[in-house]
């Protein structure tokens, strides 16, 4: 336990001397372009899969203090093929209603 | 004071109880027909004519109302939102519902079922002396202010049982909410055309909770069998939204 101790203190010693005191600056830049890079892997993972966006599309059938809620939602590789897909599936959706209905 | 208030109500309604009441009361209000799921707040006008133990109540959109078809809303809604006749004398409440079809159907409910807790908070609506009670009833809280000076029972779309009319009635979420504005002596209406329904025998509250199941599966079956959304990674769902609770 004492170990730990001297070593932590140690560590937090060293950091003060050099970072807190201003004599060396922790690499941000570095730091930065690491982010990055991360966030530029991740999109490229997402984008390799199947389905990435989900668009939810809704319609309802009024009847006053009655109320059917139709909805419909489509996964799709990119949001605009998805909100294409998912204008159809509700179009297709609301006629199965009016065809109930007339 | 309050008690003075109270009890000065109270002796105002005694004396004024052998009076029958008849006349038109006119009520301003909203709705919101995504209750509680979302803003779709329309104003709407309320009427009940009373006729002594009879009256009468509906609830019209502000303005002109047609049924119309957009793009992604079937509006089926009928021309009254909610039309309530009451019959004090028969113990008797009817209400209307429109299928699909635009067709009214008729069912019956228990008048004035809703137990209210009263309280002494009073305000004035039109220049009378109102005060407030709360109930919940069919899966909603609501709030009323009734005038003990207007010696009837009676009240907005099924509200009523309060020793005096209520003026003012909003459910907790104030989706719906009827405020009173004015009165006209006129009261008549054809109560001979509900009369006639209920000596016909009309079916209750579970019945039109029955109707509008067989409705929705009726939908839902349909749904099912949608076969443009099979195959391909669409999902569409029917979800069934009621103001009253069905069970």
């Amino acid at each position: 336990m004492k170990k730990v101790s001297v070593v932590t203190m140690m560590l937090m010693m060293t950091f003060s001397m050099t970072y807190a005191a201003g004599l060396a600056k922790p690499e941000f830049n570095n730091m930065k372009k690491q982010i990055s890079y991360v966030k530029q892997a991740t999109v490229h993972t997402e984008a390799k899969t199947d389905a990435d966006c989900s668009v939810t599309l809704k319609g309802k059938l009024d009847l006053g203090p009655i109320e059917a809620e139709v909805s419909c939602t489509t996964t799709a590789a990119t949001c605009n093929e998805a909100t294409i897909q998912a204008v159809s599936c509700l179009r297709a959706a609301m006629n199965t209603v009016r065809a109930i209905i007339y | 004071m309050k008690k003075l208030l109270i009890l000065g109500f109270i002796l105002q309604s005694f004396l004024s109880n052998a009076q029958e009441i008849k006349g038109t009361f006119f009520y301003q209000g909203k709705f919101n027909g995504s209750f509680g799921r979302s803003e779709n707040h329309r104003p709407y006008w309320g009427k009940l004519i009373i006729d002594g133990n009879r009256s009468l109540f509906t609830m019209k959109e502000e303005g002109q109302h047609h049924a119309s078809l957009q793009d992604n809303t079937i509006d089926l809604r009928s021309d009254s939102l909610f039309t309530v006749y009451k019959d004090h004398e028969s113990n008797s409440l009817l209400f209307e519902f429109t299928d699909l079809n635009q067709r009214p159907h008729y069912f019956a409910d228990t008048l004035f079922p809703m137990e209210w807790i009263t309280t002494e908070e009073h305000k004035m609506i039109g220049g009378i002396p109102c005060l407030k009670a709360v109930t919940r009833f069919k899966g909603r809280g609501y709030t009323a202010w009734y005038a003990p000076t207007i010696t009837i029972n009676d009240g907005p779309w099924k509200l009523g049982g309060l020793p005096g009319l209520i003026l003012e009635a909003y459910d907790d979420e104030d989706n719906w909410r009827m405020e009173f504005i004015s009165r006209t002596d006129e009261h008549d209406f054809d109560a001979s055309y509900y009369e006639s329904k209920i000596e016909k025998g009309i079916e209750g509250f579970p019945a039109f909770a029955g109707f509008v199941k067989k409705l929705f599966a009726r939908l839902e079956a349909s749904f099912n069998n949608n076969s443009d959304c099979v195959g391909c990674q669409n999902k569409s769902m029917i979800k069934f939204h009621s103001w009253e609770h069905i069970d």
